[in-house]
């Protein structure tokens, strides 16, 4: 198939998916999180003030307790809207940004309460973590751009 | 980065802004720039010891508000300039156009259009696109998300002349709270295909017990790369999470063009690792909460390794709090995975304070069971402080770091931050 076929493809089924989704009436979550959260250092809770669950968010999936930093992939899997309603993108970048050239524990030196992997003499740890398990260096680490911060040692 | 590079993206972010100009000129507008100037010494290629002073720019831009704008604009990126011009550098990018994108937002019909470089989350996509991407819901059962550009994560490999991605998830709401999600993801590289994978997601809850988990297949290598699930359980101020997790490296690591080293290595083995385990997080008050986890990694070929950590945490109303963690690894050949974590750390708002409205540090301490270039300890301390330096919207801060241990003798680094935040509203 020619790539202008292709195109003239994808923008037809672009337009079937937006006059049908249009004629739906769907509950939307809301775009931010209705009332303003001050945690100071404090993580989020949602089951101190929502039950488990309702129609529309699974609350106990996302309640950020101590493991947050490494178990909320599932919950950004399915439902990223609700991240969305209290985080901008510039905040999972941190992170997850294409090619960020400082750790975020280097970023944000003045924030030591967020789980952040990389602190102290991570250079010595990686290896053992490595070892031990290298699927969770993979996750933001597995593209050539991502891995550029490898490429010195590892080529 | 290439001038010629910087100027598609600089022209594309232009044009982007051009057309979300008309609704700008009647919604918020806000900025958030951090400048940050750090100081540390490395060994060059010329100079033993130098002295290195990378300034940094992260510039986010934001136009409208969604859910009170439809149309808005968002875009993000940094650049760093080596004040001290050596060559310590020169084989790394000097910035990123992290995100730009115009986006559409139908909030009663639950439409999401955007228009631009984008980081997409749906499924097995996890990627940097500059492309399309539209979600919409069909019906309260079905939502559909589809994504379509050049994948960014190549754009340096063999350049971008045949490189396209495409993919999307299609999900099922079966009834409250039961979620299942099928999702597809090609790469393709210079013209051939770099990374095809399909999965499965789900999220089922029965009363307080939630099962959530993923299973991916890697088209290319023919094989299922990964299998994850956890069953998630709240009673009263406890949360339990027992995961189960098992990977074949063949088909997790190989992902073609769209990989590098050291996971290439991976790749070419055919190991299998799961990894399972138990974490329970518990909050005693609203103020003090503890986490315990355990973990056992389990190869086919390699060493089995467990790992176990119990953190300890105080809040108060303000942003203040003390905390602690302490962790233990075993397994392995010649005591090759075994070590030893502790790390202690505090942060207080300080009011009224002359120099500083904010202070924190951190102290972490390693112990490895097999020395690494001869030493078996590691210590790392950080302080940072902070102020506003009049109006609320202009911060300083300022933090020193200390590191000793097998790569460094004795590591002082430094920064100085300014970050300032801009709204016309």
């Amino acid at each position: 198939m020619s790539l202008y076929l292709k195109l003239k493809s994808g923008i037809f089924l672009l337009l079937l998916i937006m006059t049908l989704a249009a004629c739906a009436t769907v509950y939307q979550l809301p775009a931010k999180h209705p009332e303003e959260l001050d945690l100071g250092g404090r993580l989020p809770i949602c089951t101190d003030c929502h039950e488990s669950r309702d129609d529309n968010i699974t609350y106990e999936l996302f309640s950020h307790i101590k493991t947050w930093s490494t178990n909320h992939r599932f919950a950004a899997q399915q439902q990223e809207q609700v991240c969305n309603m209290c985080h901008q993108q510039s905040y999972c970048n941190d992170c997850h940004g294409v090619q960020v050239e400082l750790k975020p524990s280097d970023k944000n030196p003045d924030q030591p309460y967020r789980q952040m992997p990389h602190r102290g003499d991570f250079l010595s740890r990686h290896a053992i973590e490595g070892r031990m398990n290298p699927t969770s260096c993979f996750r933001c680490h597995g593209n050539p751009k991502t891995a550029q911060t490898c490429a010195p040692c590892h080529g | 980065m290439k001038v010629s590079k910087l100027l598609v993206v600089f022209s594309t972010v232009v044009f982007l802004f051009t057309i979300s100009f008309t609704e700008a000129r009647a919604a918020n507008i806000s900025i958030r720039s951090e400048t940050m100037v750090r100081f540390f010494e490395r060994d060059t290629t010329s100079k033993t010891d130098a002295l290195i002073v990378p300034a940094y720019e992260y510039l986010q831009f934001d136009v409208g508000e969604p859910g009170v704008n439809p149309l808005t604009f968002h875009a993000n990126g940094w650049g760093r300039l080596d004040l001290t011009d050596n060559d310590y550098f020169d084989d790394q990018a000097d910035g990123e156009l992290l995100y730009g994108y115009l986006q559409y937002l139908y909030a009663e019909k639950g439409i999401i259009t955007r228009l631009g470089r984008m980081s997409v989350v749906a499924g097995v996509a996890n990627e940097s696109l500059d492309g399309v991407y539209l979600k919409a819901s069909f019906s309260p059962a079905i939502d559909l998300s589809v994504f379509a550009g050049l994948p960014v994560s190549l754009s340096d490999t063999n350049g971008r002349s045949g490189d396209f991605s495409y993919g999307g998830r299609l999900g099922f709401r079966l009834a409250a709270s039961q979620n299942i999600g099928v999702s597809y993801k090609m790469i393709r590289n210079d013209s051939t295909d770099a990374e095809e994978m399909v999965g499965l997601d789900f999220g089922l809850s029965f009363n307080k017990l939630l099962f959530t988990g993923a299973s991916s297949y890697n088209f290319v290598t023919d094989g299922f790369a990964e299998h994850s699930y956890e069953a998630l359980f709240g009673y009263a101020k406890t949360h339990f999470n027992l995961f189960y997790q098992l990977y074949a490296f063949e088909d997790y690591f190989g992902t073609g063009d769209n990989n590098a080293n050291p996971f290439r290595i991976l790749a070419q083995t055919s190991e299998k690792l799961s990894s399972y385990g138990l974490d329970i997080s518990h909050n005693f008050t609203d103020f003090v909460e503890a986490g315990f986890k355990l973990a056992r990694n389990d190869y086919d070929q390699g060493d089995a390794s467990n790992y176990g950590a119990l953190t300890v945490a105080w809040h108060g109303e303000d942003l203040t709090g003390i905390g602690g963690e302490f962790g233990v690894s075993r397994g392995g050949e010649n005591d090759r995975n075994d070590m030893l974590l502790a790390r202690i750390y505090g942060y207080k708002e300080i009011t009224g304070g002359m120099l500083l409205d904010r202070l924190s540090c951190d102290l972490l301490y390693a112990k490895y069971g097999d020395p690494i270039y001869d030493e078996d300890t590691s210590i790392f301390f950080s302080i940072a402080g902070s102020r506003k330096i009049k109006i609320d919207n202009l911060r300083l801060k300022v933090s020193a770091d200390y590191e000793r241990g097998p790569f460094f003798d004795n590591d002082f680094r430094g920064m100085v931050s300014l970050i300032y935040l801009y709204s016309n509203q």
